[in-house]
């Protein structure tokens, strides 16, 4: 079955990976900007960076027929620092418009701080004066319940916002309500110990439908798995699921969701 | 969209991992008792032994109430406190 991986961090991973991921059926990946494991110094190491999402890695990921796309931002723990984060939102249009990036992420929060509300509330700001879809980050563990709320408060007070064109991303059993009632998209990260598993993510499909959910392996420099997608097809298909169904959740919603924006030029594989 | 196994299925399926994920947490148990010391005043442990007390407890939505257990609360005014 081909699927997409909506949300996995290649620049962290091998080549190998790449052809894995090509031979297991991943047609196309979405790489949003992320956290390097260290703060960055200056906004030239964020242009860098940019430039490796928006270049390097398209080419790397189409040796092996996979659609590379990207979402640029300055993420939630490196939000802590206003100044530095500015100055990356002040570069970031130069990078919109290139092709295959998506919009703007993963913007969100980390410690749900008021300086990472700052930065939020900014990122929102450009991305409705520059027609961008929004991937957003929500916190881990304890963080997670609260930091999702003030996530959906900040949007929900911004009318300008579509939420169509806006996923929220790492719910879990105890977010997934909010975000889908609220008319957002949502995507559940298969991600060991601090995430869900394949099991839990079949469980939240089974109980509120395919409808707006998207799952991703968010596959990055720790401990993750860039095959977990494909664990979350075997466990649906194991407890009897239809191939139609299994195919909404891991090809037709990404596909549906990117399609909105402009930087998502997409060919689809031939059967 | 429903499960499409029942019932027996699943509990066939399910009982042995099951089964070895409680015998996890009763060794895990057993290892914090055997190298001694006192941590019945550790914040943790004491979300560790409610979170035992909800397996029991809840009929229903276990997983849900279990992440809210763990969860900082949230407070509708942070943007007027905040001044955002």
């Amino acid at each position: 079955m081909y699927y997409i991986d909506p949300h996995i961090h290649m620049v962290s991973r091998t080549t190998d990976d790449y052809e894995t991921l090509a031979k297991m059926g991943c047609v196309a990946v979405s790489e949003p900007a992320f956290w390097a494991g260290y703060d960055r110094g200056s906004v030239a190491g964020f242009r860098d960076y940019f430039e490796q999402l928006t270049r390097f890695e398209s080419q790397r990921a189409a040796d092996y027929g996979i659609l590379h796309t990207t979402w640029l931002c300055i993420n939630a723990k490196e939000a802590e620092n206003v100044t530095l984060s500015r100055e990356v939102l002040a570069m970031l249009p130069e990078f919109l418009d290139r092709p295959g990036v998506l919009g703007i992420g993963e913007i969100g929060l980390n410690k749900n701080t008021r300086n990472e509300a700052i930065v939020f509330l900014e990122h929102l700001d450009l991305a409705m004066q520059t027609d961008e879809q929004l991937l957003i980050h929500t916190p881990h563990l304890e963080d997670k319940y609260q930091g999702t709320r003030m996530i959906l408060q900040m949007l929900s007070d911004d009318r300008r916002i579509h939420r169509d064109r806006v996923l929220v991303d790492h719910v879990e059993e105890h977010t997934v309500r909010p975000v889908l009632e609220q008319g957002f998209w949502a995507g559940i990260t298969l991600y060991p110990v601090s995430k869900c598993t394949p099991q839990r993510a079949v469980d939240i499909i089974e109980l509120y439908g395919p409808e707006r959910l998207l799952v991703n392996s968010a596959g990055d420099w720790g401990p993750s798995k860039p095959t977990a997608v494909p664990d979350f097809i075997l466990e649906m298909r194991r407890r009897g699921h239809a191939e139609q169904a299994i195919r909404r959740v891991v090809y037709e919603n990404p596909l549906e969701f990117f399609s909105q924006s402009r930087g998502f030029d997409f060919t689809p594989p031939v059967n | 969209m429903s499960s499409a196994a029942n019932s027996q299925q699943l509990i066939a399926r399910e009982y042995l991992p099951l089964r070895a994920k409680i015998l996890e947490i009763g060794a895990a148990l057993d290892r914090l008792e055997r190298v001694g010391g006192d941590v019945s005043q550790h914040d943790g442990w004491r979300q560790l032994q409610q979170a035992l007390e909800i397996l029991q407890r809840c009929p229903a939505d276990r997983a849900e109430q279990l992440l809210m257990h763990f969860s900082r609360p949230y407070q509708d005014r942070w943007r007027a406190e905040w001044g955002l």
